[in-house]
Formats: C-alpha cells, structure tokens, sequence
C-alpha cells in the first residue's frame, strides 16, 4: 500500500477547513513549532487505520472521562473525519473513517460503508506510527505486557491472547464455580463429619474436607461400599446392593429407637381417606334406600294374600277363559267385574314380591358397601400402639412432651372415632342381615320399620366423627414427624447408615467434583503447553528479528560499552538484558534516558518494519525529541539511510514516510 | 502481520478431546470480527463448565454401579 493523500477534518487540531495533504514520496518531512499539527497528522493515520490512538489507548486507562470526546475538535465541526487515497497493486482507493455516536466510527471504501478487511488487516504487529511519547512504553512496562508487546511484534500475540484468554477463563471458572459443583460440595459436605466417625470412610471424609474438596471417585465408592459391609453386616459388591443392605439395616437400626410405623398413617393414606369420604356418602344414601324399600315392602306384605289364594285364583281365571262359569262350582259367578277384581288382586301381588327382591337387592348391597367402608378403615392403620411404646416415646420425649402429647390426644382421639364407627357397622350389618327373615311374620313389621329409619340416620355421625378425628390426626403426624425422624437419625449406628446411604446416593455429585477438578487440571495443562509453545516461538522469532533491534539500536549508540544487549524471553516475561563492559545487567534499570529511547525506537521500527506488513511506510512523530545530540545525529545519518536502503527499496516497503522536526535541519 | 500458523499448527496437534475443544472455541472466537477479548474468556468459561457434564475418559466405567 502506498499512501498517497490525507485529509482531515474536524479531527484532533485540524478543523472545518480540510485542504488534502500530499505524501506521495519516499521521504515526507514536516516540521513547525509545538502545537501546529504534527502531532494531529500522525494521531489521524492511527485513528483512520484503528479506530483509536495509543495516546488515547493509554489515557483511558488513567481518566476515561478526562480523554472522553477529545478525538473531535475542540470548536466542533462536523463531519469528524480522516480519508485517505492509497494505491493498492497499482489501483487507487479512497479509505475513509467517520465518527458516529459516542465516538465510535464507521469506515468507507470508495464512499460505501465496508471494513477495511476488505483491503488490509491493521494488526498491533504492524503498527506503523512510532510516537516520541511512546518510545519506553514497552520498557518501564510490566514483565508480562513487555512479553505480549515483543509478542505482538514477533506475530505471536493469537498465542499470548489465548493464553490471556485461558488464564481468565479458568481463574474465573475455579473462583465461581458452576452452581452444580457449589451444590455438590455442599451436599457432601453434609455427610462428611459423620464418614469421618467412620473408619473406611475417614480418609476420605479427610479429603473431601479439604479446601476445594478433593474426590477420587474410585477410591471413595470403594470406601463407601467397605463402610456399607460393617454396618450392614454384610458383603456389598455395588451401590445397588449397599444401599439395599443398608436400607434393611437402617429399619432394624431405627426401630431400635423407636418404630415408627405405630404411628405413621399409610403411604396411600391420601387416597385412602378420599376413597372413604366418597363410600361414606355412598354407604348413607344406600341406608336410606333400604329404609325406603323395606317401608314399601312392609306396605305389600300387609295388603297381600296368601300364595296358594293367588295361584288358584290365576289358575281359575285361566280355565274360564271367557266363561262367567266357575271352574270349581260350575255356578255363573264369574262376571267380568268379578273378573277383573281377581285380575287386580294377582297384579298387586306381582308388585308386591318385585318390591321384596327389590329390598333384598338393597340389604345386600348396602351390607357390602358397609363392609368396603369398614376394610378403608382398617387399612388407615395407626392403631397399634401399645403402653410400652407410650412409655418409650414419653422417655424419648421427656424435655419437650407438649408435642408428644398434642400427637397422642389426637391418637386417641381417632381411634375413639374409628372404635365408635366400627361398632355402628356391626350393628347395622347386623340389623340388614336379619331383616329378611324377621319380616318373614308380619307381626314384626313395625319394628323392623322403625329399626331401618333408625339405621339409616345412625352411622353418619360417627362416621364424619372418625373422618374428622383422623384428618386432624394426619395432621399432628405431619408436624410431628419431623422431630421423632430426627431422633431416630441422631442415634451414633442410624447416623452412619444414613450418611454413607446418602452420600452413595450422591454419586453423581462425585462425579461433578472429580470432572470439575479434571477440567481444571486440563485448563492448567493447557495452560502451561501454549506458554512452552509461546516460549520456543519467541525464541526461534528473536534469533533473527531479535538482531534487528540490536542492529537499530547499536547504529543508534555507536561505539557504546554500555548499551542495549538482548531480550530474553521467560514464563509470562520479556527480560531486557544490557551490558557494561561485557558484563550483564537489568536494562531498565541502568541505562540511561536516551538509552532506553533507543531502545524503544529500535524495537518499534523492528515492528513497523515487518516484512508482511500491509502498510508501505513508517510514520515518526519526533522520535528524537528527547535524545541528546549525538543519539539524534546517529538517526538522522545512520539509521534513516539504512531504513531507506534496506526497507525502503528491498522490502515491499518502498516508502518510508517520516515526520520529524530535526530530521529536516 | 499476525501469524495464524502458530495456533493453527498448535490445534492440529493437540489430540486431548478437551484441549482441542478449547483451542477450537478460542480460535472461532478470535477470527469471529464480532468478537472480544471478554467474549473469547467467556467462551471458555463455558466450554469448561459443558465439560463437567461429560464423562472424562479414565472415569468412563465404574465398576462399582450395577
């Protein structure tokens, strides 16, 4: 590439008023007093190609509100922008780069928005623009950004920013570990003082103590599954079988303490007590079917006949078909209203022995119904404490008895209910069963009518009764569990089946911890490959453009016995070596002001100089202000020719394009 | 002028599944223009965390789970 013209505007010194600048040459000097826009020139290539400026780079990490807005001038003109004509491969292009919102910026190729990608990869390796200010920010810089400067230059800095990239990474993934490790930890953690009781397990209770705990999955299930052999007392080759084994153990181990199952209502207890609400219903509205039936079926039984009168009287209407003559006397009695009345009598018959199957039917249905409503009250269990258990649970319950007692008095409360209910079932069972036979003679009809009433109002009482008495019953236990589970566990063996029961239940959450600390061993290992590789690159890359720097720096300091001497790479380091007299010694530490600037310029015009460099100059903002006479003498007559001879003619460098206020005396 | 061959030849001839998955993010990353320095960590980060929820190869089989 090859700069051809600039134009400013509204940008750093330059305002409204953009006149295009000339630079088609191979040595462009311009020189003024301080403050005339040198300095704006060069600020302006930077920003064109980066977006940004070292010195702006460089004061936002001091105060980013004091630089904030100081790449537009100061009176405010607009457009803010720099464009370039450039020639590529012998074709003219206009570049351009024009500030929008917050400073921020879009570039133009040939009037259209485009990166300049497209045409060139402006890389810190090349950076073509050496500043006089910046000339020792690479030596009194820290060991680990000298390092990724000499990087940058050397074309390693993808390795030195993965490394960046990597040690950030991991930093944070180890300091703020995934939700899942954090969990896992804790879970574990909550085993941990209990396997330390253990002997199988106390190593690696040890460890997982630890800060970060440290897993060893293999090891540690094995230890699990060991602790699992003692306390069950039996062999346990997996998990699965541990946890059985120890599953049994704990209900022996518990129950030692006190059997819980006396007082637990059943799993199903829920489905249980809905299914009883709605049999209960069921069961009442039978009841009083029965009581409406056996009514029905006593009101027949008194208005009915005799079974032989009924059969004789069908059999007589049968033989006279349509004959008034009797079939029994021969006498014309049989008129058709006579007829008709034998008619009416064999009809309410029929009905009357319909309503009797009809009760029959509903005795028994009622019966079964009572039966099922009975079994879903057995099957609520609790109701097998005994007095020793009271005792036992008073003695485990000596310091706080106010919840025992609050659980019990509900106990007894439903069982109270339950006895009450079941002896209501008895008897009205009872009562169905006989029914039957009882209004077999009529003269037992009233009182059977009056039973069935009754029968029909009494179980509902004392079957809401035990409902309720149970529902509050369920929850006592609920608020009561809690404290009588934590006394079983609080006992030494059930403690340590439940805690080596757990934690093989939390295999995973080893797992987690053993993957978790492998990624971070990988991470390292990585870590510590990209540096080894870095290292050796660095190594290779400054035996040759290593010697470049010196070349510059001695053509700088000719004659010197105290200089500049070699770079010298290191973990996360760029050391800089001088020599006095032959002897080795710190760079930063003992040379001289101009010395180091010497330094500096030769290892950015190394940079600058790079051979794949997309840019065809090297721009020079005063780089010898701030040298001594003889440094600047030694520039100006030895290291600008060689550039020009060397760079300029030999190198896709053609052009070597320098502003320098002395260069021009 | 960046030399890409350093890390190319670098994922080339990293074998370890992990380590290669890293330098394959943070290469994407690196050569996506959208990107940043913060992202490319960030990347990581999360790569190293889906790895958690992998099996590592020596720990593959236990033989103590039926």
């Amino acid at each position: 590439m090859r700069l051809l013209t600039l134009t400013i505007r509204n940008f750093r010194g330059f305002g409204a008023i953009a006149e295009s600048i000339r630079l088609d040459g191979n040595l462009i000097l311009f020189f003024g007093p301080n403050g005339f826009g040198k300095t704006s020139i060069a600020e302006a290539i930077e920003w064109l190609f980066y977006g940004t400026t070292k010195r702006r780079q460089r004061g936002d990490t001091y105060s980013r509100s004091e630089y904030a807005g100081t790449f537009a001038n100061v009176h405010g003109g607009q457009p803010v922008e720099v464009e370039a004509l450039v020639q590529f491969n012998g074709t003219t292009v206009r570049l351009c780069r024009r500030m929008t919102t917050d400073e921020s910026s879009e570039t133009l190729i040939e009037g259209v928005l485009a990166p300049f990608t497209a045409l060139l990869n402006p890389l810190e390796a090349v950076y073509p623009v050496i500043a006089q200010h910046g000339l020792q920010t690479f030596i009194h810089a820290k060991p680990k950004d000298r390092r990724d400067a000499i990087c940058a230059a050397l074309g390693l800095d993808e390795l030195t920013s993965l490394k960046s990239a990597l040690d950030s990474a991991r930093t944070s993934f180890q300091r703020t570990p995934p939700r899942v490790v954090t969990q896992a930890r804790r879970e574990l953690m909550e085993n941990a003082a209990v396997l330390a009781q253990i002997d199988a397990t106390a190593p690696l209770a040890a460890r997982w103590r630890r800060t970060p705990p440290q897993v060893n999955v293999a090891a540690d299930t094995a230890a699990l599954l060991q602790a699992s052999a003692v306390l069950a007392g039996t062999s346990c080759s997996t998990v699965d079988e541990a946890l059985e084994a120890l599953r049994a153990q704990r209900l022996i181990a518990s129950r030692a303490v006190f059997d819980s199952s006396k007082l637990s209502p059943p799993d199903d207890a829920a489905a249980i007590r809905t299914a009883l609400g709605s049999k209960s219903q069921v069961v009442l509205q039978s009841l009083a079917t029965v009581e409406r039936l056996i009514a029905a079926a006593i009101a027949a039984i008194v208005s009915a006949y005799p079974t032989v009168l009924l059969e004789f009287w069908s059999k007589g209407l049968e033989l006279a078909d349509d004959s008034a003559e009797c079939p029994m006397c021969d006498a014309t009695t049989l008129s058709e209203r006579r007829k008709n009345e034998l008619r009416s009598r064999l009809a309410a018959a029929t009905r009357s022995m319909a309503s009797h199957k009809a009760m029959v039917d509903a005795i028994d249905r009622a019966k079964v119904q009572l039966a099922e409503v009975k079994e879903a009250i057995d099957h609520l269990g609790i109701s097998q404490l005994q007095s020793g258990d009271r005792e036992h649970l008073s003695r485990m319950y000596v310091e706080q008895p106010d919840s025992l007692n609050t659980l019990l008095s509900r106990y007894d409360r439903f069982d109270e209910a339950r006895h009450a209910i079941l002896a209501e079932i008895a008897s009205t069972t009872d009562f169905l069963s006989h029914c039957t036979t009882r209004l077999s003679d009529p003269a037992n009809a009233s009182t059977v009518n009056s039973e069935a009433a009754s029968a029909k109002d009494r179980p509902a009482e004392p079957l809401s009764a035990s409902l309720d008495a149970y529902d509050a019953y369920v929850e006592g236990w609920a608020a009561f569990e809690p404290s009588l589970s934590s006394r079983i566990a609080s006992d030494k063996v059930v403690a340590k089946i439940d805690a080596v029961g757990k934690t093989l239940r939390k295999l995973s959450h080893m797992r987690v911890l053993y993957r978790y600390d492998h990624v971070l061993t990988e991470a390292q290992e990585l870590i510590r490959s990209v540096e080894a590789e870095i290292q050796l690159q660095q190594g290779a890359l400054l035996t040759t453009r290593g010697t470049e720097v010196k070349d510059l720096y001695d053509r700088l300091n000719r004659g010197a016995n105290v200089g500049f001497d070699t770079m010298e790479p290191g973990t996360d380091s760029m050391k800089l070596h001088a020599s006095s007299f032959g002897i080795r010694m710190s760079a930063a530490a003992n040379l001289s002001e101009c010395q180091l600037n010497c330094v500096g310029l030769a290892m950015w015009l190394m940079r600058a100089t790079t051979p794949s460099s997309p840019f065809g100059f090297v721009l020079l903002d005063d780089p010898v202000q701030s040298m001594d006479d003889d440094h600047t003498e030694a520039f100006i007559s030895d290291v600008v020719p060689h550039l020009m001879d060397h760079h300029g003619k030999a190198t896709p460098l053609r052009l070597l394009q320098a502003w320098c206020t002395r260069l021009s005396k | 002028m960046m030399n890409r061959t350093h890390l190319d030849a670098l994922v080339a001839t990293t074998e370890q599944s992990l380590r290669k998955h890293l330098l394959e993010t943070f290469r994407d990353s690196e050569r996506d223009p959208n990107s940043t320095s913060a992202d490319s960590a960030t990347r990581l980060k999360n790569v190293m965390e889906e790895a958690i929820q992998e099996e590592p190869v020596d720990a593959a089989s236990d033989p103590h789970h039926s």
